[in-house]
């Protein structure tokens, strides 16, 4: 099992797929920001390869959240004392 | 190799997968947006003079109009001047802005090929009724 539990593990994957959610909704993606379908091939293209990049960031982006996430529960010490007892 | 280790390789060769893959598929979209030569040979050029603020085009035949008028199917060259301040070429449907330096001829090369009335707007601000410097590309059948 490791140093992670079961929960660690539960909660790195919902903050990857929860800030993969978020990117994609405030960052203005399909449901919610409208444009105007391309009108030539080449527009075509060029929104196929803007979509495939802001669908990259988002991913990279939960990615880089959700590996903070993993760095404080793999070295979170829970035998110390929080200080608020 | 322990878990961090993992995870750093994982990130060196994902980040490094990432970079050349979407550096990969960026050329064509590259060479479909900046090289003039990309479709041929156009059927006919249209002079578009920006300036503050409103847009000419000036056809082979020397008329002019306020509004940018071609056939569906044509390959037409823009050869884009400004006369006074950097102004941008932006038709939203088309996928691209194309800026206007004075002393400069910017080219670029549509391709019609959806009749229909669409926005073309000036993108960069370039004065006071910069907002209302906009008109219409009209595409005939």
């Amino acid at each position: 099992m490791g140093i992670l539990s079961t929960f660690d593990r539960i909660v790195w994957g919902f903050t990857i797929i929860i800030t993969f959610v978020v990117l994609f909704i405030i960052g203005g993606g399909w449901l919610l920001s409208w444009y105007p379908d391309p009108i030539s091939a080449r527009a075509a293209l060029i929104k196929q390869y803007y979509d495939l990049v802001y669908v990259s960031g988002m991913i990279v982006s939960a990615l880089f959240v959700g590996t903070f996430f993993y760095f404080i529960l793999k070295f979170w010490d829970r035998n110390q004392p929080a200080g608020l007892d | 190799m322990n878990t961090l280790e993992k995870l750093e390789w994982a990130t060196i060769v994902g980040a490094t997968v990432l970079l050349f893959g979407l550096g990969t598929l960026a050329v064509p979209v590259l060479q479909a947006l900046d090289d003039p030569d990309y479709y041929g040979e156009p059927d006919y050029v249209v002079k578009v003079t920006a300036e503050q603020w409103a847009w000419k085009f000036t056809y082979p035949d020397g008329s002019e109009s306020g509004e940018l008028i071609i056939k569906n199917g044509d390959l037409v060259r823009l050869e884009l001047e400004s006369p006074d301040v950097i102004h941008s070429f932006y038709v939203r449907e088309m996928g691209f802005k194309v800026d206007i330096i004075p002393g400069k001829t910017r080219i670029h090369i549509i391709n019609a090929e959806t009749p229909g009335e669409y926005w073309i707007q000036c993108a960069e601000f370039c004065g006071a009724y910069h907002g209302g410097m906009r008109t219409k590309l009209i595409i005939e059948e």
